[in-house]
C-alpha cells in the first residue's frame, strides 16, 4: 500500500507539519502528499496554507490527467475560500487542457462548459468510508452516483440468467480510482441498485444525488446528454457494468512469462493449456500473447472463458496465480507471425496478491524480470 | 624515429570498440583477434588498449614491458598518439598500449579524455580496435559511443547477459545525457528516468520520450528518438557450449528493442576453444597461435560482418 493511501486510512500517521515537510522534500511531485497535507493543515486550522497545498495538488494530478482527482482538491480550497470567476475559468481550462488521452471520465470532465463544470463541482459531496463497508446493497433504492477518487471497492453485480427472476449470475469486479459505480440513470426512472458495492480498503468518493443531478440536468440539458454517454446498455455489457469508466488500472508494458489454462464457455471442450508472454498487463488485466500454438477452438470462441493466468515474477522468485475471464480475443500479427491475443480480466484478487502484482508492476525490475524470462526459454531451458 | 606508416589515409581511422560490461568474457582475446585479422586482410590497424586500470594486450601480443604507453601522451612525453604506437611484430598491426602503474590514469580527467580520443581520431590507420575495460564507468561508455562499430561481448551465462545489458543500457542514457547536458530540464528528466524504480514511473525510453514530449519537449524528444537510434551494438557472444547458448545474443536484442528502443545486431557466437584457452593461460603470443583453430576460425566471420 502506498504511503499516502496508509495516511489517508490512518494507519501511517504523521503529527507534524515538519514531517510533511520531509517527505515533500523527498516527493515534490507527488500530489496525493500535497492532498494530504492540505488536509492535514485545515485540521491544524491553517486554511492560506492548506489552500496552497490543495492547488498544488491540483495541478500536479492535472499534469498526470487525474481530472476527477484535481477537482476534489480544487473543490476542497473553494470551499474555505470562494474563488473568482477569474480562478474558475484558469481552473477549467487547465482541465481542457489536461485531457490528452480521452477516455470516458475524462471526455466527460472535459466537454463541460465553465458553468456547467462549475455547476457540478458545487452538488459533488466528498464521502470517505473505511475498509469492508457496505455501500450498496443489491435491490436498495438506487439514488446516487459515485466517483471513485481514490481507494479499492468490490462491485457484485446480479444478472438475470433466467425467466425466474431469482436466476441470477454474479459478476464480480474489483473498482478503482476513476470508475463510477450507482444506478441512476436513466434518471427519471426510479430504479434499485443491480449491485452490492463494498469498500476492500479505505475510499475516497464524491457522489451526486439523483434529485441534485435532475436539476442539474433542467438547468444545462447538455450534462445529461453526457451522462448519457458515459452510460451503456445492460445488454450490450459482458460484466454487468453500466457505467463506462477510464481505464481502470495503469497498464505497464511489462513482458512476463505466464502459463494460462482457460476453460472454454462451450460443454465438452478440454481445458486449454498455453504458455504465453503479456503485453501488458496491470491491477486490472492483462494481454497476453499466446503465440502462434494450435487452439483447439476457434479464437473468437475464447471470449467469456474462464482463465487462470500463473504468473513468473523472477524478481522476487514468486508464483502468482490469478483467476479471470477472457474478455476480448484476436488473431494478432506480430513482426509477421500469426498468433493469438487475449484480453484478460482479473477477478478478484487477495489483498497479498493485489500487494505482490502491485510491487511487480511499478517496481523497476521489468527489465530484469524479462531478461531471466527468455533466459529461462532461449538458454537454460 | 622512423615512420614506416608515411602513406596516410586521407580519411579518419574507423573505429571499432569492444565493451560489455563484465570481466573474463574475452573483450581483450577477443579484441585482438580482430585485429589480428583485420591487419592480415591488409588493413592497417592499431589496437588501443584502453582499459587503463587493467591493460594486458600488450602481453597478450607477447610485448613484456610496452616502451610507451598512453601515459606518455598524457603527460605530454609525445605530441601525438601516433607517437606511441608500437610495432608488434604482426605486418599492419600496431599496439598503443594502456599500461600504466600510474593509478590515476585508470580514472582520466574529462580533459584527459577528449585528448585522447581526438588523438585517436587522427591515428594513421584504416581501422582503430579499442579494447575497453570491464564495467560501465563514463569513461569506458565515452569511448564505447565514440566507436563507429559498438561491439558488445558476452557469454552465455546470466551474470554476463546481465552485464552485457546494463552496460548497453547505460551506453543509452549517458549518451541522453550527454547530448542534453546544456539543457538542464531535459537532463533532469533523464537523470531521474536512469533510476529503474524512478518516481516518474519511466520504465522505458519510449515512456521517456513521451514525457519529454508532453512536457512540451516535441522537438526536443524527435531528436533525442534519432540520436538514440545510432547506437546499433553488435553483440558477439563468446564461449559457446552447445546451439543453445548462440541465443545469449537475442536475450539482449529483445529487451533492448522493449525498452531502450534501439536494435542491436546479433552477430552469433564464437565457440569455446580450449585450444586457445591453453594458449592464453601459457602465454603464447596469439600471433603466433594457428589461426585454423575454431575461435579464430568464427572471429574470421564476424570480422568479415563488421567491414
Amino acid at each position: 500500500m502506498s504511503m499516502v493511501a496508509r495516511i489517508r486510512e490512518g494507519t501511517l500517521v504523521l503529527n507534524s507539519r515538519d514531517e510533511y515537510e520531509r517527505l515533500l522534500d523527498l516527493y515534490p511531485k507527488k500530489a496525493s502528499l500535497h492532498r494530504a497535507f492540505g488536509d492535514f493543515l485545515v485540521k491544524q486550522g491553517d486554511q492560506p496554507n492548506a489552500i496552497k497545498s490543495y492547488e498544488k495538488a491540483s495541478e500536479l494530478y492535472l499534469e498526470t490527467r487525474r481530472s476527477l482527482q484535481a477537482i476534489v482538491a480544487t473543490i476542497l480550497a473553494w470551499s474555505i475560500v470562494k474563488p473568482t470567476h477569474e480562478q474558475g475559468r484558469v481552473f477549467h481550462a487547465a482541465v481542457q487542457g489536461s485531457i490528452k488521452v480521452e477516455t470516458p471520465l475524462q471526455s466527460f470532465f472535459a466537454a463541460l462548459s465553465y458553468p456547467e463544470l462549475v455547476a457540478v463541482m458545487l452538488r459533488l459531496m466528498r464521502i470517505q468510508y473505511p475498509a469492508n463497508y457496505a455501500i450498496n446493497r443489491f435491490g436498495d433504492s438506487a439514488d446516487e452516483l459515485f466517483f471513485i477518487v481514490s481507494g479499492n471497492l468490490k462491485e457484485t453485480t446480479y444478472l438475470a440468467t433466467g425467466k425466474d427472476e431469482s436466476d441470477h449470475r454474479a459478476s464480480m469486479q474489483q473498482l478503482s480510482e476513476n470508475d463510477i459505480f450507482g444506478d441512476v440513470y436513466p434518471l427519471a426512472v426510479e430504479s434499485a441498485s443491480q449491485s452490492d458495492v463494498e469498500t476492500l480498503t479505505h475510499v475516497e468518493l464524491v457522489k451526486i444525488t439523483r434529485t441534485l443531478l435532475q436539476q442539474l440536468c433542467r438547468k444545462f440539458p447538455r450534462v445529461e446528454l453526457l451522462l448519457a454517454k458515459l452510460h451503456k446498455d445492460p445488454g450490450e455489457t459482458q460484466d454487468g457494468r453500466v457505467w463506462s469508466s477510464v481505464r481502470r488500472f495503469v497498464r505497464y508494458e511489462i513482458p512476463t512469462k505466464v502459463n494460462v489454462a482457460i476453460s472454454p464457455i462451450r460443454e465438452n471442450t478440454p481445458i486449454i493449456q498455453a504458455a504465453g508472454f503479456t503485453k501488458d498487463i496491470s491491477l486490472g488485466g492483462a494481454c497476453i500473447d499466446l503465440g502462434d500454438r494450435y487452439l483447439p477452438i476457434p479464437v473468437e470462441a475464447l471470449k467469456g472463458a474462464g482463465i487462470k493466468v500463473t504468473i513468473k515474477l523472477p524478481s522476487i522468485d514468486q508464483t502468482l496465480t490469478l483467476d479471470g475471464t477472457i474478455v476480448w480475443s484476436s488473431a494478432s500479427k506480430n513482426n509477421e507471425r500469426a498468433g493469438t491475443s487475449v484480453g484478460v480480466q482479473f477477478g478478484l484478487m487477495s489483498d497479498a496478491e493485489r500487494n505482490t502484482l502491485e510491487a511487480y508492476c511499478s517496481g523497476g525490475d521489468a527489465e530484469q524480470n524479462l531478461l531471466w524470462n527468455l533466459w529461462d526459454d532461449f538458454v537454460k531451458g | 624515429m622512423t615512420d614506416n606508416h608515411a602513406d596516410r589515409p586521407a580519411e579518419p581511422p574507423k573505429i571499432w570498440a569492444v565493451g560489455g560490461g563484465k570481466g573474463g568474457v574475452g573483450k581483450s582475446v577477443l579484441s585482438t583477434i580482430f585485429a589480428l585479422w583485420l591487419a592480415r586482410m591488409g588493413k592497417r590497424t592499431i589496437i588501443v588498449d584502453v582499459d587503463l586500470g587493467g591493460a594486458n594486450v600488450h602481453t597478450l601480443l607477447g610485448i613484456k614491458n610496452p616502451p610507451k604507453t598512453i601515459n606518455d601522451y598524457i603527460t605530454k612525453k609525445y605530441p601525438t598518439l601516433e607517437d606511441i604506437c608500437i610495432d608488434t611484430g604482426v605486418d599492419n598491426l600496431r599496439l598503443l598500449s594502456g599500461a600504466s602503474e600510474i593509478l590515476s590514469l585508470a580514472n582520466l580527467q574529462f580533459a584527459q579524455k577528449v585528448k585522447i580520443i581526438q588523438g585517436l581520431r587522427q591515428l594513421q590507420a584504416e581501422y582503430v580496435i579499442l579494447d575497453l575495460g570491464a564495467g560501465t564507468s563514463y569513461n569506458v561508455l565515452d569511448f564505447f559511443l565514440i566507436a563507429q562499430r559498438q561491439i558488445v561481448m558476452l557469454t552465455p551465462q546470466p551474470i554476463s547477459i546481465q552485464n552485457s545489458y546494463a552496460f548497453v543500457r547505460n551506453a543509452v542514457y549517458r549518451k541522453l545525457s550527454r547530448i542534453t547536458s546544456q539543457k538542464p530540464g531535459l537532463l533532469s528528466i533523464i537523470k531521474s528516468a536512469m533510476d529503474p524504480k524512478n518516481e516518474l514511473n519511466v520504465r522505458t525510453i519510449k515512456e521517456l520520450f513521451q514525457v519529454i514530449h508532453s512536457d512540451g519537449g516535441a522537438e526536443a524528444a524527435d531528436f533525442l528518438k534519432k540520436e538514440i537510434a545510432a547506437i546499433q551494438p553488435a553483440l558477439v557472444t563468446n564461449m559457446i557450449r552447445n546451439h543453445k547458448d548462440k541465443n545469449a545474443g537475442s536475450i539482449i536484442q529483445l529487451v533492448s528493442e522493449k525498452y531502450l528502443m534501439i536494435k542491436p545486431i546479433d552477430l552469433g557466437g564464437i565457440a569455446f576453444d580450449n585450444q586457445l584457452n591453453s594458449w592464453v593461460s601459457g602465454m603464447t603470443p596469439l600471433a603466433e597461435i594457428d589461426p585454423s583453430s575454431e575461435a579464430f576460425a568464427g572471429m574470421y566471420n564476424i570480422t568479415t560482418k563488421l567491414i
